[in-house]
């Protein structure tokens, strides 16, 4: 039992291993799948759901007879029915077709934009708090800038000034998202460069670079890979966001954010061709929100043994 | 009986976790007397801090009184619901933890703190409660106690921070003060000043548990003492009789861990093993396989306490052929 | 006296807090560790021993003053210039716990120093040295591929030791190395100690704040208050009669496990420690010293040998 009242199960479970006897119990301790399974079962769920998106953006062209671009002007605008499961659009596309060609689009720009700022961000954060002095400065300030700034805005900007296209949403999106990471990164690296056992590595003559690929990194992991899986939604919906406001992927190109744009005309007469993207946005994104909290009670090393 | 504040009998506290019950507490009687200061001591994990939290109805979750009773002045508290325990809390027992920074609000100047337990348990006016609380700080032996009212708990050295704490605990005369660990974090000069302090308090009447790993610390203040290893109480009795003649192995192993220390000898003394993991208890006696007395049916048949002089009790087979006398 | 083999000579270290104010951890301290001694630095929280022991070892930079080790100033070097002797000076942490990364397993915590230096040829020498090193300090070898989490304390201090004594070191600075362990454990821990002292000619400096503890384990002693050195001298000398009233008040506060000696720390030290950042005038004790007059407020003390022992105070028994 430790001073502060909670009750440890570990430390009751040590033992102190004398010379003459070296029987501990000894238990495995679970894996990260085994400890969401027990504890976050909506993890699991939303990991079966993620996959079935991605499953689903993959088999597009096998999961339906539709192309996504095939113009039927006979069938414009169909309620959703066993023939078209989610209706039709006003040229009459099908709209399931195009939510699955779109989730494509989505969960590209969700996720590579956010591995790129990812990236960048480990890099520069952990430069900057191992670092530290006017490295540090510097860079935290640029991040600040670039946080301090209406994303969206400042999203527009580029797209407007570079032009709208698949390409230039990911440089885009790793602009404005890397300075987030860089200060969580940082602070986390701060935070382990005082840590007892980096101080350990430093007295025993570990160079730096092998401290921080061997400490600071392993140790920063769990916090960066939670916040790749809270990242994705977040730029997923930017994604919809500039899309939605015509400066994202262009027309015939599927994408979530545009179909919601397409079907905000009509919304009186044909609301589901508003609804069935939105529904899509927000399942995926829960999904992965509920998959991050799940895997950020998992990965605090200091709970794995529990 | 009747000047007995606190009346523990076969408690069993419990932590349900999915690797099955972990037994932190198993079948562990305490009394307390009017006065009288009461010391438990063993090891970490040894299940002596859960009794206090038992004893204050403050065990968390997974952890659940399983059975047994808590009587506090003649008053059943494992009956009682949150709220009428928080009534008790504070008022008719108290608690003082290890660590005298975080026990503390930092944001909250000290006196306010203990203005506030006072304004909590009794409908008093505010000038009567800044009249205790600087009344309850200078009987601690706060100096300034003015100047002391209006400081943030920083601003206080860690004995000052701890003779708050003990302030705080003491200001509504709590039948029973439970002081976990109330020394381990204070240096040796300040160690010696804080006890000095609880011992006063029992003088005046207030009957202490103190809860303690340090074997110094319980010879210092307690009148009787109760030896815990795994859950339970090995062996308990009068301090003098425990420190002159401990009959447990374990007590006799954890005298001469400490006394070989102030002795010459080159090779210190120390108890082999391991102690056992509480999910996994053996069979029998928990201490058997660290024992250097260990007998056949010590591997298979738990031993239970018995008196070896009304002082003196213990829990152990070896001793079990005396009480047949 | 013999060469030293650790010099300090006006150790000063002061953190800054702001720009006029500072924490004077560590003021002017000189001292001499000679090989195959062990040198208790002893004091209470916030007295500086910590950091003294991290200026020894160069693992913290002086604010002034300097550090020799076989003659030769360590205080100052370069990283690349440095590295010979950080061989040879090593730390064992207080907390077993903290100072072992989580996510490295056993194998690999023990090789670190090891690759770090490139003192094997190959994987299996390293290997080999780790399985050694286990067995030195009695951790069953074949616990090599577990984390830290999965040991108890005691252990876990033993792997930190492990480590320590990777690199053959001269000597070594224990860092309150069983403060945080229970009683039983803490006397495997300091016999481990004793036992690799005479196996390997160790030198230690031991830091700690238990008085019992240093009793048994050190040859001489060094009691600290306020970043300085009160009195220094051979163990048994200055237990048996300490010189400074600090010694004397740190003695008697140490609780004997006899309750049939109650009540013999009669003598309270009164008001608080002073702190750090502002320190007294003159001694820096005398704010809490009973025997303190006019001069011990207007002149510091220095240290003074009578005997084999140095002490700092301007009222020694003579």
């Amino acid at each position: 039992m430790d001073p502060s009242g909670n009750f440890d199960v570990t430390s009751m479970a040590e033992g102190e291993l004398g010379l003459s006897s070296p029987s501990v119990v000894y238990e495995e301790p679970a894996s990260v799948w085994h400890r969401l399974a027990r504890n976050h079962k909506i993890s699991i769920v939303s990991i079966v759901v993620i996959l079935l998106f991605v499953l689903g953006a993959i088999f597009a062209p096998l999961l339906t007879p539709y192309e996504y671009d095939a113009v039927s002007l006979s069938e414009r605008l169909m309620p959703p029915s066993p023939t078209h499961l989610f209706g039709t659009d006003e040229v009459g596309r099908d709209v399931l077709t195009r939510m699955l060609y779109g989730s494509r689009m989505s969960l590209i720009i969700g996720i590579v934009p956010t591995m790129l700022s990812m990236a960048i961000g480990t890099l520069i954060g952990m430069t900057a708090g191992y670092f530290g002095g006017k490295v540090d400065t510097i860079i935290m300030r640029v991040a600040d800038i670039v946080m301090s700034f209406p994303s969206m805005l400042l999203a527009m900007v580029v797209m407007y000034t570079l032009g709208g296209g698949t390409f230039n949403v990911f440089l885009t999106m790793a602009f404005v998202g890397w300075a987030g990471v860089a200060r969580v990164v940082r602070s986390e690296t701060l935070k382990l460069k005082e840590s007892e056992y980096v101080e350990a590595a430093r007295i025993m003559g570990v160079r730096r670079f092998r401290i921080i690929a061997r400490h600071i990194l392993p140790n920063c992991l769990p916090t960066i890979i939670v916040l790749f899986t809270l990242d994705i939604p977040a730029a997923i919906l930017t994604e919809s966001s500039l899309s939605f406001l015509g400066m994202g992927v262009q027309p015939p190109s599927a994408s979530w954010g545009l179909m919601v744009n397409a079907g905000r005309a009509f919304l009186y007469h044909a609301p589901w061709l508003c609804f069935a993207p939105c529904l899509a946005i927000m399942v995926i994104v829960l999904a992965f929100n509920y998959l991050g909290d799940g895997l950020r009670d998992v990965l605090d090393p200091h709970l794995q043994s529990q | 009986m009747t000047r007995r504040t606190l009346e523990v009998s076969h408690l069993n506290t419990s932590f349900f976790t999915e690797r099955g019950e972990v037994k932190a507490v198993q079948d562990v009687s305490i009394s307390v007397n009017k006065g009288q200061v009461v010391g438990i001591v063993g090891e970490s994990g040894c299940g002596k801090s859960m009794i206090a939290r038992s004893i204050m109805g403050l065990v968390k979750k997974p952890g659940k009184i399983v059975s047994g009773s808590i009587v506090l002045q003649g008053k059943e508290l494992t009956s009682l619901g949150e709220k009428e325990l928080c009534k008790i809390r504070g008022k008719d027992v108290s608690m003082v933890f290890q660590e005298p920074m975080t026990s503390l609000n930092p944001t909250m100047r000290v006196g306010k703190q203990v203005q506030e337990v006072v304004a909590i348990h009794e409908d008093v006016s505010r000038e009567e409660a800044r009249r205790r609380t600087l009344q309850i700080l200078s009987a601690v032996g706060i100096p300034e106690v003015e100047a002391r009212y209006n400081a943030y708990p920083h601003e206080l050295s860690g004995g000052l921070r701890q003779r708050v704490i003990i302030a705080m605990a003491m200001v509504m005369k709590p039948h029973l003060l439970i002081a976990d660990e109330p020394t381990t974090a204070l240096d040796a000069t300040v160690e010696t000043q804080i006890m000095a302090l609880l011992k006063q308090l029992a003088k005046d009447g207030t009957s202490v548990l103190i809860i303690s790993h340090n074997l110094g610390v319980i010879a210092q203040l307690a009148d009787y003492v109760y030896v815990m290893y795994a859950g339970r109480v090995v062996e308990k009795g009068s301090v003098f009789e425990l420190f002159d003649n401990p009959l447990h192995p374990y007590t006799h192993g954890l005298l001469g861990a400490v006394s070989s220390l102030r002795s010459q000898t080159k090779v210190l003394q120390t108890i082999p093993g391991v102690v056992p993991n509480l999910a996994h208890l053996p069979a029998g006696c928990s201490f058997a396989p660290r024992c250097s007395k260990c007998m056949a049916r010590c591997g298979s048949e738990q031993p239970k306490l018995v008196a070896v002089n009304p002082e003196h009790e213990v829990c152990c087979h070896l001793k079990e052929g005396a009480d047949s006398l | 006296m013999s060469e030293a083999l650790l010099e300090a000579r006006n150790l000063v270290k002061e953190f800054p807090l702001s720009r006029k104010r500072c924490v004077h951890a560590v003021s002017g301290v000189t001292l001499a560790v000679s090989a195959g001694e062990t040198l208790a630095i002893v004091g209470e929280s916030g007295c500086g021993k910590s950091t003294l022991g991290r200026m020894l070892i160069g693992a913290l930079p002086p604010t002034s003053g300097e550090v020799r080790f076989k003659g030769q100033t360590i205080t100052g070097l370069k990283e690349r210039d440095f590295s010979p002797y950080r061989r040879q000076l090593q730390l064992v942490f207080q907390d077993p716990y903290a100072s072992l990364d989580p996510r490295m397993k056993v194998r690999d915590l023990i090789a670190e120093p090891l690759v770090a230096h490139k003192v094997c040829a190959s994987k299996d020498e390293v290997t080999q040295r780790v399985l050694e090193l286990m067995k030195a300090v009695g951790i069953p070898t074949d616990y090599l591929n577990r984390y830290p989490h999965q040991f108890s304390g005691g252990q876990r201090q033993r792997i930190g030791i492990a480590r320590a004594i990777a690199l053959d070191p001269a000597l070594i600075v224990c860092d309150e190395p069983v403060s945080a362990l229970d009683v039983s454990v803490q006397n495997q821990i300091l016999n481990l100690l004793n036992e690799l002292q005479e196996k390997r000619g160790l030198t230690y400096v031991f830091i700690s704040h238990d008085l019992s503890v240093v009793r048994h384990i050190s040859n001489r002693i060094c009691v600290m208050f306020l970043g300085k050195v009160m009195e220094m001298g051979p163990t048994e000398e200055v237990f048996g009669e300490a010189r400074h009233p600090y010694t004397q008040f740190l003695l008697d506060s140490v609780l004997p496990p006899d309750p049939h000696r109650r009540g013999e720390a009669t003598r309270l030290l009164t008001g608080e420690p002073p702190s750090p950042v502002n320190p007294p005038t003159g001694c820096c004790f005398r704010t809490r010293c009973p025997f303190a007059t006019e001069l011990c407020a207007q002149e510091e003390p220095i240290l003074q040998k009578t005997g084999l022992v140095e002490a700092a105070c301007h009222h020694l028994k003579k």
